[in-house]
Formats: C-alpha cells, sequence, structure tokens
C-alpha cells in the first residue's frame, strides 16, 4: 500500500519536473520544455560558446619604435576571417599608419562564399607607423570577425580600442 | 518488507521537494515578447497581433555562411506551414550592410518579412544576440519558448510545427 503510494507520489513529482511530459505535445512554457525545444531544433548539441572577448584574445607591443606587433589569438576550435582584420588609427594626425602586414592564412572552403582564408591559430600582424617627432600616444582601433567550428556560427565583428604609448 | 519511519520520512522529503520544485519550474514563464518590427520595404509588425500564431525569428547576417545554407529550408518550411499558422521574420543583423540586405532578399525573393536590425535593439532585446544563425520560436501565447543557437534542424521543426500548429490555441 505504502510502496503503491510512494509510486504515484513519485510519478507525480516526476511530473512537475517535466520529466513525464510528451517531447512536442504540448505548449507549456515551463524552463524544461524549452530546454527540450531548444534541442529539438539544433542539429548539433549545443556546446558553450565562449564569450566574444574569450574566443578571439588580442594583445598589442611595439617592435622598435615604429612597429606594431598586433597579435590575436583565436582561442581552440574558433576561427578568424582574414579579410575582416582592420586596423585604423583613432583622430590620426601626429601617427597614422603605413602598412599593415598580414601572414597568409589557412584556405577554408565555405560551402555559401567558396574559398575563404582564415586563421586557427595565433596570427601576428605587422603594422608600421608614420609618426612625427612630437607624437607622444596614439589609439590603435582593430575591428576583426571570426567563427566556431564545431557548430558553425560566426560572432559579430569586434571592436576593440587600444591606448599605447610611443617608445 | 516493513518499511522504517527514516524510509518514509526521506521519501515524503523527496517528493515535497520534488513538488515544489515542479511547481516554482512551471512558474518561472519569460516575459510574453511584445516587439514591433520595421521590415525593409517599411512594414510594421507587432508581435502582439501574431498572438495565435507560432512565430519563428531568425537572427542572420549576409556575411554568414550558414545562414545563407539554411536560407532555402526556412523558405520551404515557412511555404509549408505559413497557411497553417506560421509567421517567420528574418533579421539581419546590425554589422551587415543594409544594401547587401535588400540585395539578397530581393534576389532570393524571400516570401517572409525581412528586418534590417538598425542599432542593434532587437539583438539586444533577445538576450543579446552575440552570433548568428539564432532562432526563436514564439509560440500561439506571445511566449519566447525556444532559442536555437546554430543551424536549425528542420526536420525536428516540422515535427514540432506539426503538432503545435495542429493544437487549440
Amino acid at each position: 500500500m505504502l510502496k503503491k503510494r510512494c509510486l504515484s507520489s513519485f510519478a507525480l513529482a516526476a511530473f512537475c519536473c517535466g520529466m513525464l511530459q510528451p517531447a512536442v505535445a504540448q505548449q507549456s512554457t515551463a524552463p524544461g520544455l524549452k530546454n527540450r525545444i531548444s534541442e529539438l531544433f539544433s542539429s548539433k548539441k549545443e556546446d558553450e560558446l565562449l564569450e566574444p572577448d574569450d574566443a578571439f584574445r588580442l594583445k598589442v607591443a611595439f617592435k622598435g619604435t615604429n612597429t606594431l606587433v598586433a597579435e590575436l589569438i583565436p582561442a581552440n576550435g574558433y576561427y578568424l576571417y582574414k579579410d575582416k582584420i582592420r586596423f585604423t588609427i583613432k583622430n590620426p594626425g601626429a601617427v597614422t599608419i603605413g602598412t599593415v602586414s598580414l601572414p597568409a592564412g589557412v584556405i577554408k572552403n565555405d560551402q555559401f562564399f567558396g574559398k575563404m582564408e582564415t586563421y586557427l591559430r595565433p596570427v601576428k600582424v605587422e603594422i608600421t607607423l608614420n609618426r612625427s617627432p612630437k607624437a607622444k600616444d596614439f589609439t590603435l582601433m582593430a575591428v576583426y570577425q571570426g567563427c566556431n567550428i564545431k557548430m558553425g556560427v560566426c560572432y559579430s565583428p569586434i571592436e576593440k580600442s587600444v591606448d599605447l604609448v610611443l617608445p | 518488507m516493513p518499511i522504517s519511519k527514516a524510509t518514509r520520512l526521506v521519501v515524503m522529503l523527496v517528493v515535497l521537494v520534488s513538488v515544489a520544485a515542479g511547481a516554482y519550474a512551471l512558474r518561472q514563464k519569460p516575459a510574453a515578447s511584445t516587439h514591433t518590427f520595421t521590415t525593409i520595404s517599411g512594414q510594421q509588425i507587432a508581435l502582439n497581433d501574431l498572438r495565435g500564431k507560432i512565430v519563428l525569428i531568425n537572427f542572420w547576417a549576409t556575411s554568414c555562411g550558414i545562414c545563407m545554407a539554411e536560407m532555402p529550408d526556412l523558405i520551404a518550411t515557412y511555404r509549408q506551414y505559413q497557411p497553417r499558422g506560421l509567421e517567420v521574420i528574418a533579421v539581419a543583423m546590425p554589422y551587415d550592410d543594409p544594401e547587401q540586405v535588400r540585395l539578397y532578399a530581393t534576389r532570393q525573393t524571400l516570401p517572409f518579412p525581412v528586418v534590417f536590425d538598425k542599432g542593434g535593439d532587437l539583438a539586444r532585446d533577445f538576450g543579446q544576440v552575440k552570433v548568428t544563425p539564432v532562432t526563436f520560436i514564439i509560440d500561439k501565447s506571445g511566449q519566447r519558448i525556444s532559442q536555437t543557437i546554430g543551424i536549425i534542424n528542420f526536420a525536428k521543426l516540422r515535427t514540432y510545427l506539426d503538432t503545435a500548429l495542429a493544437a487549440a490555441r
């Protein structure tokens, strides 16, 4: 008798927790069903995606007095598009950009866009600067965009500004 | 076999906690979506006016390969289920080029409304959409019930739509 009561109590509890709900028949908005529906529409298991700043990191350092090295670091399982990388100087005046040298990337055959040059590993970008003798500091603006390999999703372009003091 | 008092107490506690957790979970409904969308052709669409329908909102970008790849399936799904109560709104991300969005919508003759999220308010309001594609489903009562990051499994979506659109409001 008690066993029977325990079983029915468990069934009630399980129902309340969403364990016994049919997967798609109900339009309840309980979080349990929400998760189940979310899984239903995904082709792949939704891994935790990194925050943009963790997926793609930027380090900037001087190499000599007139050259900057900007290192873009995609996390493991992420890549950057070469043609989406841009460097500019905010309010250029005493400092302007001369050249930006991006090394060759890895060719990715995109099913929609065709061949795209990408970086799956950290990449060092050399930026030469034109500077007037009076120049002291400036702000480097960087824009870059990348994607997650496994899920195929692409991030919004990331914009960063880095305040630098000339050596 | 006799059941001890301690076992009975543990079972009752488990049941109580489970029932309380279930009741709490059922009470936590996501806020009803009340957004208004302005399409690239200037049409205003208020989500409140779409109550009783299932609304699929797809955040995409013309620079997003898998967004482009899933578009034909999205079009086919819309054509199949729109007469039964499905609405689709395709929201292009704020960083997209509005002219490219317009051009793509025209070339592909997208049959559903296309919105350019100028300023990014929609991406922010839908929980900070940071990647594409992201697809939301809003049920007949206006509740946002699903978020899918990445390409949609259309077979599973159709299974859901078959059931949900057949159900009474």
